[in-house]
């Protein structure tokens, strides 16, 4: 920035010295500097001046809704409870009916056939993504794609705020997948909002929502 | 109560809430929302194209402050962070309405405004008229000037804290938010120049 | 005698639980019996129908598809309205699938989209056709990049990388185009994995279907894979792309430019995770930045 820039700003923001107010008025003898400071204020006023977008009455509740469970304190209890030192008192009779217990559960264990001889990774985490949209008319909204088999009768879209606005959250797995809003059981619908579209073979055309894994847990359209 | 004392005072009833949330009180966090939405519902609203999703938006990113209070250190206020993340989301929805196949029509007085009792009707039609074509300039600013003078003029925001939201000096933002203003003036004035 | 019968308890529920273990573990293998006759009994179809969709439904079973997921393959066409003979066409292309190998997921997914969407079956069949079709030119694709170095690391690697490049396939990226994507993964030695070419592969549908050719999709996913770019990297090809798009220029120039940005990047090695994103950053010190050259205003309309 200029020096006339910079106390230019200054100025707007009532933060110049008296120094700096006597500079500022002799560069604003030139006609340019001028215009430009009385374009600034009018740009400024106009814009402190503008009529606030409030959000709706139920938004604090909507924000609640849609937050997880906590389960810190049951947790907590949890540990407590398997964490805390007891004192044990045996004989012999407990020691040998819990080694026949051991043994029953060893083999139980031995005879299942194991599946996983090269392990997969470990169950990977879900990400909660929320799906939406704008539909007002529609009674019932659903959504259907590869993460439930295409089912039209399964996920249905609640529209909390009585406005038209639909939406649901999902778990979903990392991985990408194909899907599309049907209208009162009948009518499919492209979401307008995806990420990324492609056509289905049938001339639709699929929305895709791609799951990374996830760093903090929530994503959406 | 002096200014510094009652954001002290602020910062401290935060982090208290911010503890209390974390020990599983989800009600404590309404307090929170509360306190900002306003702020990340005007802030959103200015960003995207189209206003009715702000609030779907807005409500995006206090969920996702939430399930990431644990990252938060209070170094800086709630709102600082939260704005952060809600001007994050909004970069995300831009960057996806450019690939969408079609666009969504916006209607232009969307969103609820809150209308001035005082005005008359006149008054009212020409200030509608003024947010709408400041709305429509506001639109066409890149993203980083757009955010920078959003957050200095509309929310009235510090420089150093604005540089805390962007992620940049607040040297910078102060730079941003002058070149935001120049655009704009230019921007209105092409729009009011007879065609 | 409180602690004899607590043993006593102990020792009944681990029996209790261990028994059906067992029972369970040597009925493993076997699906449930009878699903797809169930399924057929309580259809509403003529008996020369309902002998023919029990017969194809059996051979698939036999081919090696799990019951369950034929017999819900014939109650959702059944419910829609598919006709007997339309079903066991679905069948037949099912079969054929399973019997070539092929993963059956994907062709399975389709028949069920195409159910759901009420498609005429005679396009279902065409459409899952072409795909099983896509499935097995992959395959050999896959198998060959094996055997030209590239390894498998972990289960489902070759499974999933079988069906992106299917999907690559699909998009229009010719069989010439995809192996020499394959031949470009194997040259880089320690990264010569099939996550990797899963991932090139998966960019590259990405870019084709943001409006690259299949060509300048392969180059800008080549110019990553030469620079080393991590698997995450890769993935995020189409954000850069549409980042690059959001300025004005088309798919051709937005990939262009990305392409010399990747050449200019520094050589990884190795690839590093990408970290969290942290909502907070630590504070720098202020520095005063040059003056910006006043930006272009964005044209109405865009």
């Amino acid at each position: 920035m200029t020096r006339f820039e910079e106390l230019l700003d200054a100025k707007l923001a009532g933060e110049l010295s008296p120094d700096e107010n006597r500079e500022f008025a002799a560069l604003l003898m030139l006609d340019e500097n001028r215009s430009a400071f009385e374009a600034h204020e009018e740009t400024v006023a106009l814009l402190e001046g503008v009529e606030r977008h409030v959000p709706s009455s139920s938004f604090t509740e909507e924000v609640l809704a849609r937050l997880p469970d906590r389960r810190s304190r049951p947790w907590e209890k949890a540990c407590d409870l398997v964490w805390a030192p007891r004192t044990v008192r045996w004989n012999f009779a407990t020691a040998f009916a819990l080694s026949f217990v051991l043994v029953v559960t060893a083999l139980a264990w031995k005879t299942l056939p194991s599946r996983m001889a090269v392990g997969p990774d470990p169950r990977p985490v879900v990400t909660l993504f929320r799906f939406s949209l704008d539909a007002p008319g529609a009674q019932q909204v659903s959504l259907a794609g590869e993460f439930n088999g295409w089912r039209t009768d399964e996920i249905f879209l609640a529209d909390v705020t009585g406005r038209g606005r639909f939406s649901v959250t999902l778990p979903l797995k990392p991985g990408r997948y194909a899907y599309m809003f049907v209208f009162d059981g009948a009518t499919w619908m492209t979401d307008p909002r995806a990420e990324a579209y492609r056509d289905d073979g049938f001339g639709n055309k699929n929305a895709l929502v791609n799951i990374a894994v996830p760093t903090v847990g929530h994503g959406d359209t | 109560m002096p200014r510094n004392a009652r954001l002290e005072s602020d910062l401290v009833d935060e982090r208290a809430i911010i503890a209390r949330c974390l020990a599983g009180e989800r009600r404590a966090y309404a307090v929170l929302v509360e306190r900002y939405k306003g702020l990340v519902h005007d802030l959103v609203s200015r960003m995207l194209r189209d206003p009715v999703e702000a609030e779907d938006i807005a409500q995006d990113a206090f969920v996702k402050a939430y399930l990431s209070l644990k990252d938060f250190r209070g170094e800086s206020k709630f709102s600082t962070w939260v704005c952060r993340i809600a001007l994050n989301r909004c970069k995300d929805v831009l960057r996806r309405q450019g690939r969408a196949p079609w666009t969504r029509t916006r209607q232009e007085g969307d969103g609820a405004e809150v209308a001035d009792d005082r005005e008359t009707p006149v008054d009212s039609l020409e200030r509608s008229e003024r947010d709408a074509a400041l709305r429509r300039a506001l639109a066409r600013l890149p993203v980083k000037y757009r955010e920078a003078v959003v957050l200095r003029h509309i929310e009235g925001m510090e420089f150093h804290e604005i540089g805390r939201v962007l992620g940049i000096a607040a040297g910078a933002a102060k730079v941003r938010a002058f070149r935001a203003r120049d655009m704009l003036r230019r921007l209105m004035e092409s729009e009011e120049a007879p065609r | 005698m409180a602690t004899r019968r607590l043993v006593g308890i102990a020792i009944l529920t681990v029996t209790a639980l261990g028994a059906p273990s067992m029972s369970r573990a040597i009925a493993q293998e076997r699906s449930k019996p009878g699903e797809l006759s169930r399924t057929l009994e309580t259809a509403n179809l003529s008996p020369e129908g309902n002998a023919l969709v029990r017969a194809k439904g059996a051979e698939v079973v036999r081919a090696g598809v799990a019951e369950g997921d034929v017999a819900s393959l014939i109650q959702r066409g059944l419910a829609r309205g598919v006709q007997p003979a339309e079903l066991a066409r679905l069948l037949d292309v099912l079969a054929q699938a399973k019997r070539q190998d092929l993963p059956i997921e994907p062709v399975l997914d389709k028949m069920k989209e195409g159910i759901a969407k009420r498609i005429p079956p005679a396009r279902i069949a065409a459409v899952a056709s072409r795909l099983s079709g896509e499935l097995a030119t992959s395959r050999d694709l896959v198998r060959r990049a094996e055997r030209e170095g590239i390894r498998v690391e972990a289960t489902g690697e070759r499974e999933r990388a079988t069906e992106v490049v299917a999907d690559a396939l699909g998009r229009g990226v010719s069989v010439k185009e995809m192996e020499d994507l394959s031949r470009q993964v194997a040259r880089s030695r320690q990264a010569a994995t099939m996550s990797r070419l899963e991932a090139g592969a998966q960019a590259t549908s990405d870019l084709v279907s943001m409006g690259l050719s299949p060509r300048e999709a392969l180059e800008t996913v080549g110019a990553a894979l030469s620079k080393g770019l991590s698997r995450r990297d890769i993935e995020r090809l189409r954000e850069r792309l549409a980042q690059e798009m959001k300025r004005g220029e088309s798919a051709a120039e937005g990939a262009s430019r990305l392409r010399d940005e990747i050449r200019a990047e520094r050589p990884e090695k190795g690839g590093k995770p990408e970290k969290a994103e942290k909502p907070e950053k630590a504070e720098k010190p202020e520095k005063i930045e040059k003056p910006e050259k006043p930006p272009k205003v964005e044209r109405p309309g865009r």
